[in-house]
């Protein structure tokens, strides 16, 4: 037994920042002194808290430190270890100033309420033990010896548990039409795909709690009548597939996998399988066509996957937060689990906060906790002190949150109703320096790309969309355009094979119902009020401020600015202008200016 | 792996989970003080007696930690309050661990 633990974050956002040089260096240093026996090292999940990273949480103090390199190691060790006493100058700092010691007095995680990331920041996720000794694998055990398939079902119906990938479907009544399906061979299947921009929540699970899912899995699997399992977990996370790997290998070694689990003579089997770039492979149809070997495309439903899903057969297909829920529903009763959220929207929900937000990283919120509180509590507020103008749930295929409607409680259904939706949890957050139609076009170009072309109305009609949305930013555009682009909207929204396709136009109707007027400045003013649209911007020098140290003109890549005439009162040089034919838009010259006299607008 | 088996691993794993989770108001604590002297064999010794055995009461809710800003002995802060052990000894940890749990 140890006297401390010392706990590393091992996501992927520390991982990059180095935080397996302190892992090493920790070693190092514990060696040399002796103290293997009395301390111990362990690389864990995210922490959530990225905007800070590398994290280190020493217990039993709880401290947490931020920021941390491997040259602090010798200071945290003598200090802290040796001495103590925490390193302060580590020490996490909220806005204010007052220093907050242990993580989970942060704002950050004061109103967070980790379930499906229970483990993560606190286990090896490398390590079947220690998942084992949180109480893992006892749901699969309660499972297989206590319950039957139907008490499975009726537990997870009751629980209220909804589909965490986006669609928010009952997760109780997926398995429930799979069970009813008749046939030998039934499948269950994990997305791990995680396409949305921006989405992380998937990926930490797997990095720091690979095992859940597995269990999931197989408590699924014996719910429906499965006994073969695929995770279908997108190429491009290295650290959750390497560590899912290990998590099956390992599940296998000690019998959680493969035949006559714990001796019921429950077999189930579990593969990855690695996807290969596409956003539309997320969509539960074109995953299964994909795993089947061929090009992610779509099908159309009817028939729906637990009827006739992957190889043809009844198929369950739940997204990694969806699974990382049900061994907790097992082992504390759907009671426990729909006690907490709204009554339509059962439990927590994990996001990934980013964009224009202070403490970015990985959140779980009991569902009915408002944005503001995500925002300002949680997340820390705007950067800068920056106006808040918006937060895009649901990725591309989601909507934005305006300022009116930060106080409405998070759940499906209040979401969909104010013209977003949950989405899987990508929770990008934009203030007044953002244009909301640059936005719509940013997300509208992903999905054009993405798009698998198997349908002309996503094919052809978000194409279209976009060259309208473009000639929007552009200054070309006519008050027609806004009315054929919303009724275009709705017309590939309808008549799309796929969801990819049916909420494409999302973003592009949210910003149209709530930022109509910026449409409007681009179409009949020609400007950009948020000075991001490039051919809408215009640089100009104020003569009256300008003093004429032509420094702008030094640094101007196209040498589009000259001396002009005019000395303006009290100047000693002639003021300096910029030539808007010439000019690119780089922005050079409002950076370099010290006298505040360049102007963008 | 059988049932049983699952569960012994998990009970000899519960164990290393001790000194490894956040406090709650519940949690009892337990100090050993260290002063400006640092960690002697001695005081290691009553930390490791403390841990070992609050991980034979499974519990876990207990934390036992070194404390710079105590001079000697161990201080004990629970739900009941706060119990000062000033001459605490590794035979006396029995008894102040299940005074204190």
């Amino acid at each position: 037994m140890y006297r401390t633990h010392i706990l590393v974050c091992g996501g992927t956002g520390c991982t990059s920042n180095k935080s397996f040089k302190i892992v090493e260096e920790l070693h190092k240093q514990l060696t040399e002194r002796n103290l293997n026996d009395e301390v111990k090292v362990i690389t864990t999940g995210c922490f959530g808290l990225c905007a800070k990273g590398p994290i280190m949480v020493v217990y039993p103090e709880g401290t947490f430190y931020h920021s941390v390199k491997a040259e602090d190691v010798t200071e945290i060790i003598e200090t802290h270890v040796i001495g103590g006493k925490p390193v302060d100058r580590l020490l996490h700092r909220e806005n204010d100033g007052t220093v907050v010691d242990s993580l989970k007095d942060t704002e950050f995680m004061k109103k967070q309420v980790r379930l499906a990331l229970r483990n993560c920041g606190v286990i090896d996720p490398e390590n079947i033990e220690e998942y084992i000794g949180r109480d893992g694998y006892q749901a699969l055990a309660k499972v297989l010896t206590q319950m039957t398939p139907q008490d499975v079902i009726d537990t997870i119906l009751a629980s209220g548990l909804r589909g965490r990938g986006g669609a928010g479907f009952p997760t109780g009544l997926k398995w429930k039409f799979a069970k009813a399906s008749e046939g030998p061979v039934k499948y269950v299947c994990c997305n791990a795909d995680e396409g949305d921009p921006g989405a992380f929540m998937d990926r930490s699970v797997l990095e720091g709690d690979p095992h859940v899912v597995i269990e999931a899995m197989a408590i699924a699997a014996y719910a429906i009548g499965s006994n073969q399992g695929y995770v279908y977990i997108r190429a491009e996370y290295p650290i959750a597939v390497q560590r899912l790997q290990k998590a099956i290998n390992q599940a296998k070694e000690y019998g959680m996998l493969g035949k006559n689990i714990f001796g019921t003579g429950f077999d189930f089997d579990l593969e990855i399988r690695l996807g290969a770039g596409a956003f539309v492979c997320g969509e539960e149809t074109a995953l299964m066509t994909s795993i089947e070997g061929k090009r992610g495309e779509p099908r159309p439903r009817p028939p729906f996957p637990a009827i006739k899903g992957l190889f043809g057969k009844p198929t369950i297909l739940n997204n990694v937060e969806t699974y990382a829920n049900v061994p907790q529903i097992i082992l504390k009763g759907a009671e426990w689990f729909s006690s907490i959220g709204t009554e339509k929207s059962k439990g927590t929900k994990v996001f990934a906060l980013g964009g224009k937000i202070v403490n970015t990283g990985l959140v779980e919120v009991p569902m009915g906790t408002t944005l503001r509180e995500v925002v300002y509590e949680i997340g820390g507020g705007i950067p800068g002190g920056k106006k808040f103008k918006a937060a895009q749930t649901g990725g591309p295929s989601g909507g934005c949150i305006p300022v009116e409607h930060l106080d409405v409680p998070i759940d499906y259904d209040n979401l969909i109703a104010i013209g977003s939706m949950m989405g899987s949890g990508g929770l990008i957050v934009m203030d007044e320096d953002n244009c909301m139609v640059d936005i719509a076009k940013f997300f509208l170009e992903f999905t054009v790309d993405e798009s698998c072309g198997k349908c002309t109305p996503c094919r052809i009609g978000n194409k279209r969309l976009l060259e309208l949305l473009t000639k929007v930013t552009e200054g070309t555009a006519t008050l027609e355009d806004l009315d054929k682009m919303e009724e275009l909207c709705y017309y590939i929204k309808a008549n799309s094979l796929c969801g990819l396709g049916q909420t494409a136009p999302n973003p592009v109707l949210s910003t149209l119902r709530y930022f109509r007027d910026e449409y409007v400045a681009h179409v009949v003013d020609k400007t950009c009020p948020a000075g991001v649209c490039k051919k809408l911007l215009k640089y100009s020098i104020d003569k009256e401020k300008c003093i004429g140290c032509g420094m702008c003109a030094k640094k101007c890549p196209a040498e589009a600015i000259s001396r002009t005439d005019y000395t303006a009162p009290g100047h000693k040089l002639a003021s300096m202008a910029i030539d808007s034919e010439k000019c690119v838009k780089c922005g050079a010259c409002i950076s370099t200016c010290k006298f505040g006299a360049v102007k963008k607008g | 792996m059988n049932v049983n088996e699952l569960n012994a691993l998990r009970a000899k794993m519960h164990k290393q989970f001790i000194n490894r989770q956040p406090a709650n108001d519940t949690t009892a604590m337990f100090y050993v003080g260290i002063g400006e002297n640092g960690i002697t064999k001695d005081a290691k010794a009553l930390l490791n007696a403390l841990i070992e055995t609050v991980a034979e009461k499974y519990s876990n809710n207990a934390l036992a930690m070194f404390d710079a800003n105590l001079a000697k002995g161990v201080k004990v802060v629970n739900g009941k309050g706060e119990k000062y052990y000033e001459n605490a000894t590794t035979s006396e940890v029995a008894a102040i661990v299940d005074e204190s749990l």
